[in-house]
Order: C-alpha cells, then structure tokens, then sequence
C-alpha cells in the first residue's frame, strides 16, 4: 500500500516538474523573441502575459457572454444530433428496410466533413446562429449514429431470443433489451460527437460569429491582441474537457453494469 | 409453510384454490398467453397419461440451403406434457436447430409443430428457453432478470414471484447482484429461474450444463430433477452427455447425422426421484453401453 501511494506521488511530481519545463521553456523562448527559421516565437506572448490576459478576461463581463454563447450553440446542435442520431440508427439497425431506404443518403454525406459546410450552411440560413448551430449537429451526427448502428445490430441475438420467450413484445424488446444493449456503443459515439462537435463550433464562430470562444479567439488575432488567443485556446480545451468528463460521468451512470464488468476484467 | 406468490399465482391461473403447482403445469393451456386465463382452464391432475401431447413435431424438414442434407430431415415427434425427454446425438446433428423449431425461433423449411395441438408460430412465454451459455440481460440485477417474464405477462407481484424461484434454485442471497458477477453455475441457475418464472408449460434447454465442470454439473442435475419434481413441466433438454440423458430424462431420443433424424427412442423406467446412485446399476449401464453404440456408429458416420 505505501510503495503504491509513493509511486503515485512521484508520478504526480514528474508530471508537475514536466509540464514547469515546458512552460519554462515557453517563457525563455518568447522573452528571447527566439527565431529558429522555420518556427519563431517574436510575436508569441510569454505565459505571463497570458495568464494576465486570462485574470482581465476573467474580471470582464465578455467572458460570461462568450462562453454562455459558445455553451449554447453547442448544447443544441448535440442535442438535436443525440436525439436524430439515436433514433435513426435504432431504426436502421432494427430493419433492414429502413437501413435501406435511409442508409445511402446518409452514406454519401458522411465523408463530407463537418468544416466543409460552412459556406453552404451560411448560405442556407438566414441566421448565423442557425448556420453555427446546424454545423455543430452535422459534426456530432454521424459519430452519434454510426456507433448507435453498430451498438443496436452488436446486441446477443440470445438476448432477443430470450426477451421473446419471456413473453417481450417488440416495444419492450426495443426499451428494455436493445436500447440498454447498445448503450455502452451509444456512449462512446456521444463522447466522439461531443468532441467533433467542439471542434466544428469553434471553427464555425471564428468564421461568422459576433460571440462565443472561437469567435473571441480569431478577434484576438485581428486585433492583435496575441495574449487572448492562448486564453481563448485554453478556454476551448477546458470547455470540450469539461463536457467530456461530464458526458463519461452521465455514461456510467447509465450503464452501471458495464462500468463494472471493466473493473472486473 | 405459508404459500409464495408463485405458487399462489399458479392456483389463481388454474382457477382451483387446492391445486398444486403440478396441475398448473401439465394443463392444456389456452393458446395464446398465460395470463387472462384466471377463469378458463380446467385443472387436469398430472396428465402425462392423456393422449394429446404437449409437443408434436409433424415431418419437420429444416434446411439451410447450405449442405447437401438438410440439417433436420422428415422429423416427426410427440412429447406428452410432462415429460422429461432428453435429445442426444453427435454435434451438428440438428439438436439445437430442433430446439429452436421447438421454441418458435426458427421456422420449418416443410412441416408442422404443434404446443397442445395448436399451430406453434413463434416464441411465446409458454416456451422457456434456457441457452447453453447463460443469456441473461447484463443491465438486470439477477432478481430483474427473473422477473422480466412476469413482468411483462402482467402478472401480480413480479419481484414476489422471481424472489421465491431464486429460493427455489437456492440463489435467494444474490439477488441484488449483476449477473457478471456470479459464477457460471449461479448464472445457470438464474436463467433455469427467469425461464421458469413465467410458468411456462414447456421447458427447453439446450445444453444449459455443458459449460460447467463435472461437480458443478452433477449437482445442477440433481436440482434440476428436484424442480422438475415440484412443478412438472414438459422438458426437452439437448445434450451430449449420454449419462446425463439416462439420469434425467423419461426417455432419451437419440439423433442421427446428415442428414439430422431420429435414429432411436429409448424409454428410460427409473423410478424417480432418481440420485446419482444409480449411475452404479446394472441396468444403467445397460442403457448407456446401448446408446453409446448407436452414437458411436452415427458420430463415425459424419466424420465420412
Ligand atoms: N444458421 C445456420 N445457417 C446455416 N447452417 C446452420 C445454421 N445453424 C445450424 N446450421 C447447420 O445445421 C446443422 C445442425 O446444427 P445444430 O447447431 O442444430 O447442431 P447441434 O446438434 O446442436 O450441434 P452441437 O452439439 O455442436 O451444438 C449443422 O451442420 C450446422 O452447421
Ligand atoms: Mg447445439
């Protein structure tokens, strides 16, 4: 028990004394004004004009509206792609007459990724908000759907057959034995969707938005005020971290027995 | 003892207050479901005697369309309600495509089954089906998992029911746990428990011991005659184990391969309740040297 808590311990160091170097080495190289050809840190701020930037930011009323506003966009384009992604991959997963009614246009658009609809989304709504919103919810989409699909049709046949000879009827079967069987794939896709559609908000607002992180991020270049970019970068990553921690949390919450089969593996 | 909610409910589906378990079990039962028969349904005492079988295959054919034989060819069979019958035979003979014909999963290519003389179209809660590695519902604590079937049939009192037949299978301590968390002989017994739990009047289990060792396997049997002793449902039970179809079966229907018939019925007359002692008689040995030639000759025959 001791030697285990004393490893712990000094892992904790060497990753504290890691990522110290790393900053350290942040700090040298923009201090210097550091130009090595190919890379050059002259306009890059060092950590503490960021971690200034971050505590004005954090005192300004901007940040609320930025990161309520990103928070927003990102709630309902998930939203709508967990909700259109779940239920038309238990629909193509249970029939094979839906799979292949609805299958092929959905295979065509899925190579398309999510970035490359930009212009055409602000083309097709009139509002930015929608485009920003619709770009979000094609990013989660097929992540969300295709691991629903491949939860639904990896269920144990057995486990159908047994449903049935318990006296299950087909709605029951669908709530009670493929909804929970394929709930741990459905999980994983909405992980994916949830970092997927991160990545495709930020892009979205830096292009057409007036708030939200991305947005403040590219402002921050224009602007010129290179600081804020970090922040801003940060920002992204303890956001989308913080959603998927949540989403891993509500996951296991619901699939109790799944989170515990893995410990006992 | 005062009586459980299993036991009460099958007086109540029977519509006879003194009836015992039995009677519940070996009645013709109203083709479509258990429940809403509370009125219907006339008591039969242990009517294995009774000349309707329970089960009736009629010139059963199941073809994949794979082999050159079908992997079921022309089987005809009758099984009378209540009664133990045992299907052996070499693996790939047709013994679990048989079992599924029996429970509805699996259509005939050409001919009939009948539950109780009626057209038997799909699976229904009057067959129980126990599978050779345990097909419980992973997201169900154990107790969960057998009252599932009650559940759904709408019967009272669902936990009462699935609490009293785990005490049945002696598994009353575990039934709060996951099913991933018991060993493989518990999770047997379960599954024996959640297909017993609807009272299904058919029992059909497709080698539900073949996973576990021999001890384990020797002491599930003995149970398994025990519940079989107190409720008396009809039970096919598909295994390879010649010693294991002697001890538990009323008769054991021996299969050929390639393609899958019947190559022998042989009426097992032990009387019951049967213990392990009579593995040591003569006349056991008898039977099983008896059917280890005909496997024997049929096992050599699919290895051509
Ligand atoms: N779904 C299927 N599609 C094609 N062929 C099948 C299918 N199921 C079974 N078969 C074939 O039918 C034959 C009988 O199979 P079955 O599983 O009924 O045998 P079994 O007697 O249960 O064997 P075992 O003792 O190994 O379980 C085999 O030749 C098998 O390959
Ligand atoms: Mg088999």
């Amino acid at each position: 028990m001791a030697s285990s808590t004393e490893t712990g311990f000094v892992r904790w160091v060497l990753g504290a004394a890691s990522i110290a170097v790393c900053l350290l080495a942040w700090q040298t190289a923009s201090t210097l004004r550091l130009n090595l050809g190919l890379v050059t840190f002259t306009n890059v701020p060092p950590p503490t004009d960021v971690l200034e930037a971050a505590l004005a930011l954090a005192q300004s009323s901007k940040l609320f509206d930025h990161v309520s506003s990103s928070l927003a966009r990102v709630s309902a384009g998930y939203s709508i792609a967990a909700v259109f992604g779940i239920a038309l991959g238990l629909a193509i997963g249970r029939s094979r007459r839906a799979g292949d009614f609805l299958l092929p246009p959905l295979e065509i658009l899925r190579p398309i990724p999510a970035v490359a609809w930009i212009p055409l989304a602000v083309l097709m709504f009139p509002s930015s908000e929608a485009s920003m919103i619709y770009i979000t919810f094609i990013g989660a989409l097929f992540p969300i759907l295709l691991n629903t699909i491949h939860g639904v049709e990896n269920v144990d046949p057995r486990l159908i057959a047994s449903a049935k000879s318990l006296g299950g009827t087909p709605s029951a079967i669908l709530r009670e034995v493929i909804l929970p069987g394929a709930a741990p794939s459905i999980v994983t896709g909405l992980a994916i969707g949830m970092g997927t559609s991160w990545f495709c908000l930020v892009t979205a607002e830096m292009i057409s938005g007036q708030f939200g992180i991305g947005y403040y991020t590219w402002e921050s270049y224009t602007i010129q005020n290179y600081p804020d970019i970090i922040v801003g970068m940060i920002l992204i990553g303890l956001l989308g971290m913080g959603s998927s921690a949540l989403l891993r949390w509500v996951g296991a919450l619901l699939t109790p027995w799944h989170t515990l089969g893995e410990t006992r593996r | 003892m005062a009586r459980g909610v299993y036991e009460q409910s099958l007086h109540a589906f029977t519509g006879s207050r003194d009836g015992s378990p039995v009677a519940a079990f070996s009645a013709p039962l109203p083709p479509q479901r258990l429940v809403g028969t509370a009125s219907g349904a006339p008591a039969l005492a242990n009517s294995r005697d009774v000349s309707t079988p329970r089960l009736r295959l009629d010139r059963v054919t199941v073809d994949f369309g794979k082999r050159r034989h079908p992997a079921v060819d022309d089987v005809s069979l009758s099984i009378a309600a209540g009664e133990f019958v045992a299907l052996l035979g070499p693996s790939g003979c047709g013994k679990s495509t048989l079992l599924n014909v029996f429970a509805g999963f699996r259509a005939p290519t050409r001919g009939h089954v009948y539950l109780d003389e009626q057209p038997h179209l799909g699976p229904s809660a009057r067959c129980g089906v126990v599978f050779q590695r345990h097909s419980l519902f992973p997201w169900m604590t154990v107790v969960e998992n057998v009252a599932f079937g009650p559940r759904r049939l709408g019967l009272r009192d669902p936990l009462g029911i699935a609490r009293e037949l785990l005490d049945l299978v002696g598994l009353g301590d575990v039934s709060e746990a996951w099913p991933s968390s018991l060993s493989g002989g518990m999770q047997q017994r379960v599954g024996i428990a959640r297909a017993l739990a609807t009272k299904p009047p058919v029992l059909l289990m497709d080698e539900p011991f073949g996973a576990l060792d021999a001890q384990t396997r020797s002491l599930m049997q003995e149970e398994l005659l025990s519940i079989w002793d107190r409720l008396r449902p009809t039970v096919v039970f598909v295994t390879h184990d010649i010693e294991e179809a002697i001890f538990l079966a009323d008769r054991v229907v021996v299969m050929e391969a390639l393609p899958g018939r019947i190559a022998r019925e042989i009426q097992i007359p032990f009387p019951r309740p049967r213990s392990h002692d009579i593995f040591d008689q003569q006349a056991f040995i008898e039977r099983r040297r008896e059917i280890a030639d005909i496997i024997r000759v049929e096992a050599r025959k699919s290895f051509r």
